[in-house]
């Protein structure tokens, strides 16, 4: 039986269904991607697997907890680190840590450790004594993170954790994640960044409008794909025709016209980059730049929804 | 938990200069301003209602009769409701169980002293609560003394003055005029006996309430707005904290402690706890401050002051969990709050005394916050002890506990 498994979850909010029949299967040890746009559904599944929010229809089980009888209990498995920095900033990084770790019931000592262990992790030790106001967005998200940390939860679930913040700490955190994970952490790990999830997720469940579209290891995923390549291409002076016309090009499966890029799904990239290249020259567009990815998460998505991760 | 949740509240606002500033600067200087400004609107003001008063006669004198029906039925009709009623012990106990607010008793020989200068000793006995009303029994019966003193003693020259032009027989102008007193002679010497005549009042010159304390008539221009924009701002202060509330609810710390098994009760009791320990702290520096800087006389009970700020942080705590929990965005609570404390505070009296609004609004004052904490505080600086601010108190926990009901039954179901 899976740590976490969650079968047929639903919830609506109003007349838009924001979880849609969701099942999933999340092992013990694992780091696992949840994928998906803006609006998809991912925070709302968060909340419903951090009891914040209760399900329509559908159940979670914990371990041996299911979550509609003893949420109490499953609380204490979860550390949530939520997508808004959720500190007081007033407060000095210490007072947060300790503050927290006083609501995860720990006390004396124990706390004392545990707040110093947290500023270590979030590499602030230095600035213990400093107001979260006076903070990076950066050094902000990794306090967000240590706070989750506090009481040694068996699972983690991070919400977005590196919206908006500078390369430094965003490989912190993404270190953090994968060290946790090797001392045997369950890590639940939810971002519209494609590369982060590669990066980490031992599996990955893509969501678009609700739904799980798809979910495996990342070889799997690709599997899906088939052996197509992308052909990024960015560009300006574009008149609206590219989208049409290039899709007519022999070898492309689908386009997707960004503000100043077109995504291109090939099967060999060499034999119709020349057309691509001749049919912009035509229409006197300007191109930038070009680059050919090999199969990713991203055209995972393309290929699975018609639209880029990013739109 | 509970006091962890309130204590890092309180840290909070406290570190918030502009919330400090809105908390105890600001009220310190408003009070300081309209205290001062505003403080001769009460010297000789007389703010009260109608009211009844019964009146136990025992002189059998023609004055006391005049009194009753010119005095106090006549003249005095705008503002009092005159019964009479012949046993004293009936009268007292009317007094005691609340029926009427005011009890006047004209002793034996009211008339013949008033005559012959004594003292009259017209003893007046009011509610705890009803303070003004002695005062104004006081100035209705020295005007009518004053004003009797001096057709009497006009009419008393009169008869003189014809009674030495008869006797006389030859006179000329000057002896007439020598013989017909000077008015202004006759006022100052009516001013003198009636001073001389003086209504005492039981228990010496202060007004005797039931609960036996010596009490002083009408509270200072200071005194009045130090409580009245204590309480607005101490509903300030608790804004201040259902700000935060709103702001930890658009922050998520509020979903991020309920997912740390801190159950919802606990986190609402803390948060209520936070908003009492900061309006409570807020209040009791201002009146220090008042006290020990303005020089303000918050009376003598400070188990009272204690009690009734206590009962005003707790209704206006409670009204911040309402606002609190009506409110989805922090700008938003801060509008609700502007709008719940400015319409309390006018309404409560806390910009001008209630005897200068309309009737219907003296009404609806008692449904604020304001009217009955500031009565409390009233009744304490003119010298009422503890007992008598209790149906304040009653009053304030009664409201305190219908907005955080409200507050915590829309808490309960935001959080669900």
């Amino acid at each position: 039986m899976a740590f976490i498994d969650i079968k047929n979850l639903c919830k609506s909010f109003g007349s838009k269904k924001a979880v849609d029949n969701v099942s999933l299967e999340i092992e013990e040890g694992e780091v696992f991607g949840l994928l998906g746009p803006n609006g998809a559904g991912k925070s709302t599944l968060i909340s419903m697997l951090s009891t914040l929010i209760k399900p329509d229809a559908g159940e979670i089980t914990v371990g041996v907890y299911d979550l509609s009888e003893k949420p109490s209990e499953i609380k204490k498995f979860f550390g949530l680190v939520p997508q808004e920095i959720a500190l007081y900033p007033t407060l000095t990084a210490k007072e947060n840590l300790f503050f927290w770790g006083r609501m995860y019931g720990l006390g004396g000592r124990l706390l004392k450790e545990r707040v110093e262990e947290g500023l270590e992790l979030a590499g602030l030790s230095d600035r213990a004594k400093d107001r979260i106001e006076s903070f990076s967005g950066g050094m902000k998200r990794r306090i967000n993170v240590a706070a989750a940390l506090l009481h040694h939860p068996r699972a983690i679930i991070m919400d977005e954790p590196t919206v908006g913040i500078d390369p430094q700490s965003r490989n912190h955190i993404l270190e953090t994640v994968q060290r946790l994970n090797k001392e045997g952490m369950t890590v639940i790990y939810t971002s519209h960044y494609m590369e982060e999830v590669e990066l980490l997720c031992t599996r990955i469940a893509i969501m678009d409008g609700g739904k799980v579209i798809a979910a495996g290891s990342k070889e799997e995923l690709q599997k899906l794909v088939g052996e197509t390549e992308t052909i990024n291409i960015r560009i300006s002076n574009m008149s609206g025709k590219e989208k049409s016309l290039i899709e007519k090009i022999e070898g492309v499966e689908s386009v997707t016209v960004g503000e100043d890029k077109i995504t291109i799904a090939v099967k060999d990239a060499d034999s119709v980059l020349a057309s691509v290249i001749s049919q912009f020259d035509a229409l006197k567009c300007k191109i930038h730049s070009i680059n050919i990815d090999e199969t990713n998460l991203e055209r995972v998505f393309l290929h699975l929804t018609g639209k880029a991760l990013r739109d | 938990m509970i006091f962890r949740i309130a204590i890092k509240d309180l840290k909070i606002v406290f570190r918030d200069k502009k919330a400090l500033a809105i908390m105890l600067i600001m009220p310190a200087v408003i009070m300081f301003i309209l205290g001062s400004a505003l403080g001769p609107m009460f010297e000789g003001s007389n703010p009260i209602e109608r009211f009844t008063v019964v009146v136990v006669n025992k002189d059998e004198g023609i004055l006391s009769q005049v009194l009753i029906q010119d005095g106090f039925r006549k003249h005095g009709a705008d503002m009092l409701n005159t019964f009479l009623e012949s046993d004293e012990e009936k009268a007292n106990e009317m007094l005691r169980s609340k029926k009427v607010s005011t009890i006047v008793i004209i002793p034996e020989g009211f008339t013949r002293k008033f005559f012959e200068g004594y003292d009259t000793n017209i003893r007046i006995k009011t509610q705890a609560d009803r303070q003004y009303n002695a005062s104004v029994i006081k100035s209705i019966t020295e005007a009518f003394c004053r004003q009797f003193y001096l057709y009497w003693a006009a009419a008393s020259s009169g008869v003189e003055v014809i009674t030495e032009i008869i006797n006389e027989e030859s006179h000329s102008d000057e002896n007439t005029k020598a013989l017909i007193p000077d008015i202004t002679t006759v006022m100052f010497d009516m001013q003198q006996k009636t001073g001389a005549a003086d209504i005492e009042f039981y228990g010496e010159k202060d007004v005797e309430s039931e609960d036996g304390n010596k009490k002083r008539e009408t509270v200072s221009g200071m005194q009045y707005y130090s409580v009245a924009m204590l309480v607005m701002f101490v509903l300030f202060g608790a804004s201040t904290g259902t700000k935060l509330m709103v702001e930890e609810r658009q922050s998520n710390t509020l979903g991020r402690l309920l997912t740390t098994g801190v159950g919802k009760v606990k986190i609402i009791t803390g948060k209520f706890l936070g908003l009492l320990f900061i309006t409570f702290t807020q209040a009791m520096i201002l009146i220090v401050f008042t006290r020990f800087v303005y020089g303000v006389d918050w009376g003598r009970s400070v188990l009272g002051v204690v009690t009734i700020t206590l009962c005003i942080a707790f209704s206006g705590s409670g009204l911040g969990m309402m606002i609190g929990s009506m409110a989805k965005t922090s700008s938003a609570a801060e509008g609700l709050s502007q709008l719940f404390i400015q319409t309390f505070t006018v309404i409560g009296g806390g910009m001008m005394p209630l005897y200068m609004m309309p009737g219907f609004l003296r009404v609806l004052s008692r449904g604020t916050l304001n009217w009955w904490a500031a009565n409390g505080y009233y009744d304490l600086m003119l010298g009422s002890n503890y007992t008598a601010i209790l149906p304040c108190c009653g009053v304030l926990i009664l409201m305190g506990v219908l907005y955080l009901g409200v507050g915590v039954a829309r808490f309960r179901t935001q959080a669900s």
